[in-house]
């Protein structure tokens, strides 16, 4: 069930119309109720994988409490140890055999084959679950988090089940942390449901999502995917051009999902983790993972770069560790040599800044206060170089990764960048959709809040711009009978 | 906030939605020119000032054949014909409870004509065109909603509740939008004249009656896209079940139901092949419920000739054939033609009693291939058939040939055309003289 389907639009007033009406003391069952449906939704056998995940972390969790509370000081250590290992190893264990099973073997077969070794035959043909690395991360977290002692074990399966599978987060995140999201799971019969500026602040951010997916994002589509579709037939404009768009397409797409997510969330009462900060109006490949899919990137600083030592260690091991940890963040993305390479690049791009960083302190650079437009081209030249390292993200495959970048620099044009088949009312749509997210980008980077600055309005303004908001969706969005509705970028995570 | 002030909120919120909708409907929607005979037929069905005790539905069969002014002379009652373009059940079952609500109507006429039944599942839909006719024009009610949400799969409920979504890219089109909204600016638009719907043959008559002054000349039947058999298989579940629903609904509400089918050409129904396949199906979905079915194609030649001059092409009746078949239909449906006399049992009894002649030729044409084939449309044996073939390109008679085979192939050049003449002769004495172009883009 896509959030830019029918079902939904059906199925979330159904689910929170209930939720509002309902005993407060029951609404969190009612709650994973429907999120399990709306996970079986997909596929219903996919459930059983999100049952064992609930089930072992959840059992791990209790076991490690109970080591520390009843066993003697070393053995509780290891018992402690041992559960958490099993919590891990299988959760782990399930996400490789279901994501990474069928590359991992492709690429030990690749390197047998070139040993003249014969290569191992196999068969997976199941389709990947879901969101499996969204909600396999938010429970090891959840794990840890009880590990370290950081939080109390949630006792109740129920609540627990829901932390792990709360719907609007379910498949494309944020990865919630048990602090943010049980604790107001725990709280949730003491939420106020009826607050009327809550709920439309929700809906407005459902909104809000909804234009950026469907009528930037998926607009934005129709031209990325005619170009890298054949990108033989295109040269360093129409390639380029693809590129720029394609980094604002997967903003949109799942920035606009977040927003979804959360404004749901927000009309039942809850408050997700905000995902983005204004990603592309930072000034460095650093400052960009501070504000690109915050909450994943939060999961891996806390969860394995600070573990393996984070920057305490020397610039070597620091290094490593960024190396390391992109590596890992491309490979969470997909099971693919491409995706690799995409969190190589970052890494290397961080690496690389960092180098500078410390070459200019050594060399003692005197600190200028930056003009406004050396501070411009530095948050250009930073997209720049995000933007092309979305070209592995957006290829698929390693290799044509590779040749998307050849054929860019093999001829200046072919068509123009207005010879690919796309409308004029697309690209005018495209550039309105473009100002406006940039127009909200600045003022939340300047501090403003755009939801503030619209409710302070006169009523006629509000409704105006609320109707603006919705009609501009409804009517130039990119779903319905002419086009495959376009399912969120990050589902396939 | 207090509750009854959201709620009050959310209600005004709500009709300015609506209102923002109308707007962008009357914007964009062009229901100027053809779209606009359902408009008016629907507002005038509304508008009814007395009540309508006989409603006529159906597809184009319908509203092209049944002449309200005619019958409401001869049975001294109010007609109205609700016939909209490729009407399928479903639309004619929503347009039968529309009028329902209102009229306390007597007997409702159901034309089936066989192509609706070849339609596909409504769920399957992909032109959605014939329930935009209807569905735009219906006034909101919980008929016109289950209506909609059963007549496509869900990826269309957009369009067909937002109509200003299907003409979204309309919007880029200032000059389209200028001139849309200035012709409904108009005082014929508003007041649901019908000079928008005129043409030089065609007009709309009155109380849903589409009359047409286009005349197929004797002799003159061709197609080139051929008439496909009926195979039982093909005609869809739901249109068997909305057939079964429209006789419940009639049968609840005290309706009389019939179920006709008005006259068309023997070109077509001969080159079918099986028709009375299609009266057995339909006779069997009636057995046991009451319902008459009457078939006008069934009609002895001397009462209606399945001949050119009463239609106005392979499908419909024109103006002067419409008003022979609906007085005809109206003396039968009195009693003052007995059935047997009218009727024969089925087709093939008819095709029996017809006299040998050329009905038309089938001139199909493969562009890939280049190539036209002819075929002739007969019911004598071939042999008894002769038709020359003339092939004209640039004024210029570059082919002529005689055939008196079950079909002939011609071929032409890259990049020519032209027209194509058969004169079709049966035991020497022409028949039939038909033009088609061929090589067109």
């Amino acid at each position: 069930m896509l959030f830019n389907s029918i079902d939904f639009l059906v199925f979330f007033p159904v689910v929170t119309g209930i939720y509002f009406f309902i005993p407060k003391r029951i609404r969190y069952i009612w709650i994973l109720a429907a999120s399990y449906y709306f996970y079986m939704s997909w596929n219903p056998k996919h459930v059983i994988l999100l049952i064992f995940s609930t089930m072992v972390t959840y059992l791990s969790s209790l076991v490690m409490v109970g080591c520390e509370k009843a066993a003697q000081d070393r053995r509780r250590e290891t018992l402690k140890k041992l559960s958490m290992a099993i919590g891990i190893g299988s959760n782990l264990l399930l996400l490789i055999f279901f994501k990474y099973a069928g590359f991992l073997i492709d690429s030990l077969n690749q390197i047998l084959s070139k040993c003249g070794i014969s290569i191992i035959e196999y068969q997976m043909d199941f389709l990947l679950p879901v969101g499996i690395s969204f909600y396999t991360f938010q429970a090891l977290g959840y794990m840890i988090d009880v590990y370290r002692g950081e939080i109390p074990v949630e006792k109740n399966i129920f609540r627990y089940a829901l932390f792990v599978s709360f719907f609007p987060q379910l498949v494309a995140g944020p990865i919630e942390r048990s602090k943010n999201l049980l604790s107001q799971i725990q709280t949730m019969k003491k939420i106020e449901v009826w607050n009327f500026d809550r709920i439309r602040e929700g809906f407005l951010l459902m909104g809000w999502g909804l234009f950026q997916k469907l009528v930037i994002a998926d607009r934005i589509s129709l031209y990325v995917n005619q170009v890298y579709h054949s990108y033989a037939e295109y040269g360093f404009a129409e390639i380029g051009m693809a590129s720029i768009l394609f980094a604002f397409q997967i903003y949109c797409d799942f920035s606009g999902y977040t927003d979804i997510a959360r404004g749901a969330a927000q009309v039942m009462g809850i408050t997700l983790t905000g995902n983005f900060r204004q990603p592309y109006l930072a000034d460095s490949v650093k400052e960009f993972w501070r504000r690109w899919h915050i909450s994943l990137t939060s999961w891996f600083t806390d969860y394995l770069y600070i573990p393996l030592g984070g920057s305490k260690k020397g610039k070597l091991k620091q290094y490593r560790n960024i190396f390391l940890v992109f590596s890992v963040s491309g490979l969470w993305h997909g099971a693919s040599w491409s995706f690799l390479a995409w969190g190589g690049v970052n890494a290397i791009y961080q690496i690389l800044e960092d180098l500078y960083k410390s070459w200019k302190e050594r060399h003692s650079v005197p600190k200028k206060k930056y003009s406004w437009f050396l501070h411009f081209g530095k948050i250009i030249f930073t997209f720049l170089a995000v933007d092309f390292a979305w070209i592995f993200f957006a290829a698929g495959n390693l290799k044509t990764a590779f040749q998307i970048i050849a054929q860019m620099f093999s001829q200046i044009s072919t068509v123009g960048i207005l010879g690919v088949d796309f409308r004029k009312i697309d690209w005018i749509l495209l550039l309105a959709g473009a100002v406006l997210l940039m127009t909200v980008d600045i003022l939340h980077e300047k501090k403003i809040s755009v939801f503030g600055l619209v409710n302070k309005q006169k009523l006629y303004i509000r409704w105006t711009l609320y109707l603006g908001l919705i009609w501009g969706t409804i009517l130039f969005g990119i779903y319905g009978i002419q086009y495959d509705a376009g399912q969120f970028i990050y589902f396939q995570f | 906030m207090g509750k009854i002030k959201v709620f009050i909120c959310l209600l005004s919120f709500g009709i300015v939605f609506f209102i923002w909708g109308k707007i962008f409907s009357y914007m964009v929607v062009d229901d100027t020119v053809w779209y606009s005979t359902s408009r008016i037929m629907m507002h005038e069905l509304y508008t009814q000032e007395s009540n309508i005790d006989v409603l006529f539905v159906g597809s184009s069969h319908c509203y092209r054949s049944f002449v309200p002014e005619i019958a409401d002379k001869l049975w001294q009652k109010n007609t109205f014909n609700a016939g909209t373009s490729s009407q399928d059940l479903d639309g004619s079952l929503a347009v039968i409870k529309e009028a329902a609500k209102k009229n306390k109507i007597e007997h409702v006429y159901l034309e089936i004509y066989y192509g609706i039944a070849m339609h596909p599942a409504y769920k399957k839909r992909t032109e959605m065109t014939s329930t935009y006719l209807l569905s735009d024009y219906m006034k909101p009610s919980l008929n016109k909603l289950d209506y909609l949400l059963h007549a496509s799969s869900k990826e269309y409920y957009v369009n067909s509740f937002i109509p200003a979504r299907r003409y979204w890219e309309s919007f880029s089109d200032l000059n389209y939008m200028k001139n849309i909204i200035q012709r409904k600016n108009t005082k014929i638009y508003r007041e649901y004249k019908y000079d928008f719907v005129t043409t030089e043959k065609e007009y709309y008559a009155e109380k849903g009656y589409v009359a047409s002054n286009e005349k197929v000349e004797k002799g003159t039947y061709w197609t080139g896209q051929d008439f496909a058999p009926i195979k039982e298989e093909n005609i869809s579940t739901d249109w068997r079940k909305s057939l079964q629903k429209i006789i419940k609904f009639c049968q609840e509400h005290d309706i009389e139901l019939t179920l006709i089918s008005s006259p068309m050409p023997d070109f077509r129904l001969y080159r079918l092949g099986n028709y009375d396949d299609y009266i057995q199906v339909v006779n069997d979905i009636i057995q046991g419920t009451g319902v008459k079915y009457y078939d006008f194609n069934l009609c002895r030649e001397n009462y209606f000739s399945g001949e050119e001059l009463l239609f106005m092409d392979t499908d419909h009746l024109s103006k002067t054939g419409a008003e022979k078949f609906t007085t005809l239909f109206s003396e039968f449906c009195m009693g003052d033609i007995p059935k047997e006399e009218l009727f024969y049992d089925s087709y093939e009894e008819k095709v029996k009693n017809m006299p040998f002649k050329i009905f038309g030729f089938v001139v199909t044409e493969s562009k890939e291939e280049h190539l036209i084939t002819i075929e002739p449309v007969t019911n004598a044996e071939i042999r008894r058939v002769a038709y020359f073939i003339s092939k004209i390109s640039d004024d210029q008679k570059v082919y002529k040939r005689k055939g008196s085979s079950p079909e002939c192939n011609i071929f032409y050049t890259e990049g020519e055309k032209g027209i194509l003449k058969v004169t079709g002769f049966l035991d020497g004495r022409k028949m039939n003289e038909v033009t088609a172009q061929y090589g067109q883009e």
